[in-house]
């Protein structure tokens, strides 16, 4: 079963094979909580919306279109529940920077190299929420510019740009802290 | 505008289409952006908590005790089903004298959801007629069931010119997104004119789920496009 595409593994689970969620779950569950916690900055905010992932995708498991690519079809589930979080939770500021804690215990790993992904990972998060939301859909879930417009109701060329621009915000936060 | 276009260049850098224009001070920004991008990429990675993979897995287990059990219980009701599936027969025979609508009789005899939605299922291998549809429609009308009114929903789909304003009045009451897909699911595939109206309606509900509401946006695009 292990073997199965995604799309495969939904289409049993939408005929009652629920140990194909679990399959889907170890796929998915390393990339998705990485997006979590770089957009929210928060550990336990970032558990919790993985968890409402998967409650979500065996919720809708119908509504799945089997034309479609399952890989985005969570994406979009995910990138919602971040949208839910904004609403809800005024939380956004609290930069967890554990795993550089880890990092640093590494020998092989330069404490000047630690010392800039701590300095990336603070200007990550003074940049808006929706900012830092845009930019991890591309460079880390390695969205399309379509999936990102229909995640963000905006058309593909107005989700270039914002990508561009909230790049350009990042940089410019570095830029500033150098001085 | 010309802002708009000096982005779009640097999106082009950034995904390996070559520059055009002769713009050096984008040539420079996309190089200082890709450098940006791959300091972003080299950031540590971080793990999931055990106490959310045991969270997750105690879910999934949960849903597997569910589906057991419902298995369970119709095993217990094996003598009834005997007894259901004798009676069957009979409204069968019944049905081959009298000229009857045998799916609906059949139906009516079935005693628990799993069964109905398992023969729902199975007549996409039939060839239904007007008859047929119309009592499917009343059965939707009646049913509560979500995963059973997808099920009529998907096979009503197989027959997009019967799919009438019943089945829009029936998307506007609908509270669950899943069944709301398969209504809109079917809408798109109707030959019928012009219902964007009561689309757009639709579309203005505030507890509308998220994908829904796309869903809704592009079979009005398709629709303003005919």
């Amino acid at each position: 079963m292990t073997d199965l595409t995604d799309e495969s593994l939904l289409k049993t689970l939408c005929n009652g094979e629920i140990k194909s969620l679990g399959i889907l779950y170890e796929r998915y569950k390393g990339i998705l909580h990485n997006y979590f916690l770089r957009v929210t900055g928060d550990q336990e905010a970032s558990n919790d919306l993985l968890m409402a992932t998967f409650e979500r995708i065996y919720k809708y498991r119908h509504s799945y279109e089997s034309r479609k690519k399952v890989r985005p079809w969570i994406f979009q589930i995910a990138s919602n529940l971040i949208k839910d979080h904004y609403k809800k939770s005024k939380r956004w500021v609290s930069i967890n920077t554990s795993h550089y804690k880890e990092e640093t215990m590494n020998t092989e790993v330069s404490m000047d190299r630690v010392a800039r992904h701590k300095k990336l990972h603070k200007a990550l998060h003074q940049l808006k929420p929706s900012q830092r939301n845009i930019i991890s859909m591309y460079y880390l879930l390695e969205m399309s510019y379509q999936d990102i417009s229909i995640s963000e109701n905006i058309s593909v060329n107005n989700a270039r740009i914002k990508i561009c621009r909230s790049l350009k915000k990042l940089k410019e936060i570095l830029k500033d802290s150098d001085l | 505008m010309k802002n708009e276009q000096f982005d779009n260049e640097i999106m082009d850098y950034l995904d390996g289409i070559p520059i055009n224009s002769n713009n050096q001070k984008a040539f420079q920004q996309a190089g200082e952006l890709k450098q940006l991008l791959s300091e972003l990429h080299e950031l540590p990675l971080g793990k999931v908590h055990p106490t959310t993979d045991a969270k997750v897995y105690e879910f999934i287990e949960n849903l597997e005790i569910t589906m057991n059990t419902e298995s369970k219980s119709r095993l217990k009701l094996d003598p009834k089903i005997l007894y259901f599936t004798i009676a069957a027969s009979i409204a069968l025979l019944f049905y081959v004298f009298m000229d009857n609508n045998g799916f609906e009789d059949q139906y009516r005899l079935l005693p628990s959801n799993p069964e109905k939605l398992g023969f729902i299922y199975d007549l996409n291998n039939e060839q239904l007629d007007s008859e047929d549809v119309e009592w499917l429609k009343a059965e939707l009308k009646k049913e509560t069931h979500p995963n059973i009114k997808v099920t009529i929903v998907d096979l009503l789909n197989n027959y997009p010119s019967k799919i009438d304003n019943d089945f829009l009045n029936a998307l506007q009451k609908e509270p669950i997104p899943s069944v709301q897909m398969a209504f809109l699911d079917a809408l798109e595939n109707s030959v019928n004119t012009d219902f964007s109206n009561e689309l757009v309606v639709f579309s203005q509900r505030k507890d509308l789920d998220n994908t829904v509401r796309l869903k809704v946006a592009h079979i009005l695009s398709i629709q303003s496009k005919q």
